[in-house]
C-alpha cells in the first residue's frame, strides 16, 4: 500500500513538474514529458503488466491537468508502455548491455508517437465540428528534435534516482525492481 | 502456455484501449470538470510554491545568461527612456485635455477596473502555449470571459474555465481567441484570432484602411465584455487574406506570455 502511494505521488509530481515547473526553463514545445519517461523506464524494468496502472494513472492526471479529453494521454501512455515492453522483450536480450541504449531509442520513439496522436486526435475533433483546444499545428518541426534530445537529457537524469527509489520501495512490496522480468523469462 | 499469457496481455490492452476511445468521443468535456476541479484545488498549493520558485530559477537562469548583453542593453534602455520621457511629458498634457473633455460629455474615467491580482500557478506545456492557469476563482468572484491583462493595461486573454480557488486562462494567441481591434494610429478595424500559440493575427481588415509596421492594435470595445483600450501588441507584417478581400496583420504580443507570474483580472 505504501509502495503504490509512493508511486502515486511520484506520477502526481512528475505531472505537476510538467505543468508548473519545467515550461519556466522550456519553451513551448520542447516542455520534456517526465510522466511518459518514467512509463518507460517502469515499463523495461518491471514489465508492462506491472506498470500498467502506472500508465493509467499518469495518463489520467495528464489529462486532467492538460485540459484535454480524459482518454487522451491514458491511451498514449497504455499504448507506448505495450510497445516498449513488446520490443524490450525482443531486442533488450543482454541486459547491461543493451538496455539504456534501448531505453534512449524508446524515449524518442515515444515521444514521437505522442506528438504524432496528439495532432491525430486534434484533426479528428476538428473534423468533427468540436473545437480541439490542444491541435498541435505542425506535427514535424525543430521544436520536436529539441524535445526529443531534452527527453533523452531528463531520461539520463531520473533513471539512476528512480531505480534507486524502487529497490528501496521493493523492501515494501513484492517482488524487486528489474527482477521481475527476469523470472517472467525463465 | 506463454501463448495464452500473451492472448491475455493483449485482451488486456485492447480492452482499456477500447475504453480510452469511448471516453475520448462520447464523453463530453463538461463532465468531468468537477473532478478536474477537485485535483487542480488539491495540487494549488504546490504548484503555487513549485511555479513561484521555478520562475525565480529560471529569471536567475535568464539574468546569468544575459550578463554579456547587459552593457548594450543599457545603452538601448536609456535612449528609450529618454524617448519616453518626451512621450510622457506629451502624453500627461494630452490626459488632462482628455479628462477635461470627458468631464464634459459625462463619460465614465477611463481604466479604472476592478482588478483582482493572481499568481500564475501553471501554464501550457504542449506546443501550444495556449492556456496559463491562475490561482484565483470562483471564491474570488472570477467568472467566465472576464479580460486578464498585465501592468499597463495589456490584454492577454480571458477566462475560460472557473474552479472554486483558479481558473484557466485562454491566451490571445490561443485558436478559440477572438477578439475585436483598432488599430491606434490609423483607427482600422479587424478581428484579433490566435493562430494555435503561434501569434495573433489581425483579420478582416478592409483593403480601403490602412495598417503600418510598428502600429499598436488594441481592443475596440465592441462586440463583447471587453473594454475598449487594451493593449493586445504591436504590427510585425502586413499581408492580404488568400482571397484577397481583406487586408491581414501579424500582431507580435507586448509581452512573452511563457515568463508570466502575476496577471490582473477585470472584474468589472
Amino acid at each position: 500500500m505504501l509502495q503504490k502511494f509512493i508511486i502515486f505521488i511520484i506520477i502526481l509530481t512528475a505531472v505537476l513538474f510538467q505543468v508548473s515547473v519545467l515550461p519556466n526553463f522550456f519553451s513551448p514545445g520542447t516542455v520534456p514529458e517526465l510522466a511518459m519517461i518514467l512509463i518507460i523506464i517502469w515499463t523495461v524494468n518491471n514489465g508492462y503488466e506491472r506498470t500498467i496502472w502506472r500508465a493509467i494513472t499518469a495518463g489520467l492526471l495528464l489529462d486532467l491537468f492538460y485540459f484535454w479529453p480524459i482518454g487522451v494521454n491514458i491511451f498514449a501512455a497504455v499504448i507506448i508502455s505495450y510497445a516498449t515492453d513488446y520490443l524490450s522483450d525482443r531486442f533488450v536480450i543482454v541486459q547491461k548491455t543493451w538496455k539504456f541504449l534501448f531505453l534512449v531509442a524508446a524515449v524518442a520513439g515515444a515521444t514521437i508517437v505522442n506528438a504524432a496522436w496528439g495532432n491525430i486526435i486534434g484533426l479528428i475533433f476538428k473534423m468533427s465540428g468540436r473545437e480541439p483546444g490542444f491541435l498541435i499545428a505542425r506535427f514535424w518541426d525543430a521544436r520536436l528534435l529539441i524535445k526529443i534530445i531534452i527527453d533523452i537529457i531528463i531520461l539520463f537524469i531520473v533513471y539512476w534516482p528512480i531505480r534507486k527509489l524502487e529497490n528501496f520501495l521493493s523492501l515494501y512490496g513484492p517482488g524487486s525492481f528489474g527482477q521481475k522480468k527476469v523470472f517472467q523469462r525463465r | 502456455m506463454a501463448k495464452k499469457h500473451l492472448t491475455s496481455k493483449l485482451i488486456k490492452l485492447i480492452a482499456t484501449l477500447f475504453i480510452c476511445l469511448l471516453l475520448i468521443f462520447l464523453n463530453p468535456l463538461g463532465i468531468i470538470n468537477p473532478i478536474r476541479g477537485f485535483f487542480w484545488t488539491l495540487a494549488r498549493p504546490f504548484q503555487k510554491t513549485f511555479y513561484i520558485l521555478s520562475a525565480k530559477g529560471a529569471d536567475t537562469l535568464d539574468f546569468l545568461k544575459s550578463i554579456g548583453d547587459l552593457r548594450a542593453q543599457n545603452e538601448q534602455l536609456i535612449k528609450e527612456n529618454n524617448d519616453l520621457a518626451g512621450q510622457i511629458a506629451q502624453l500627461k498634457d494630452e490626459k488632462r485635455e482628455n479628462d477635461e473633455l470627458r468631464q464634459q460629455l459625462n463619460l465614465i474615467p477611463r481604466g479604472q477596473y476592478d482588478l483582482e491580482a493572481s499568481f500564475v500557478i501553471g501554464q501550457d506545456p504542449q506546443k501550444l502555449g495556449s492556456w496559463i492557469m491562475i490561482d484565483k476563482g470562483l471564491d474570488h468572484g472570477i467568472q467566465k470571459d472576464m479580460p486578464v491583462i498585465v501592468s499597463n493595461s495589456i490584454l492577454i486573454g480571458r477566462i475560460s474555465e472557473v474552479y472554486p480557488t483558479s481558473a484557466k486562462v485562454d491566451l490571445l494567441t490561443s485558436s478559440s481567441s477572438s477578439i475585436n481591434a483598432v488599430d491606434t494610429a490609423t483607427s482600422a478595424r479587424g478581428v484579433a484570432e490566435g493562430e494555435y500559440g503561434l501569434g495573433i493575427v489581425l483579420n478582416m481588415v478592409s483593403q480601403t484602411d490602412t495598417l503600418n509596421q510598428g502600429d499598436g492594435v488594441v481592443t475596440s470595445g465592441l462586440g463583447g465584455n471587453l473594454p475598449k483600450g487594451l493593449l493586445l501588441g504591436n504590427i510585425q507584417e502586413i499581408g492580404v487574406t488568400p482571397d484577397k478581400l481583406f487586408q491581414q496583420a501579424l500582431v507580435a504580443p507586448q509581452i512573452r506570455y511563457s515568463q508570466l507570474d502575476i496577471v490582473f483580472v477585470i472584474k468589472k
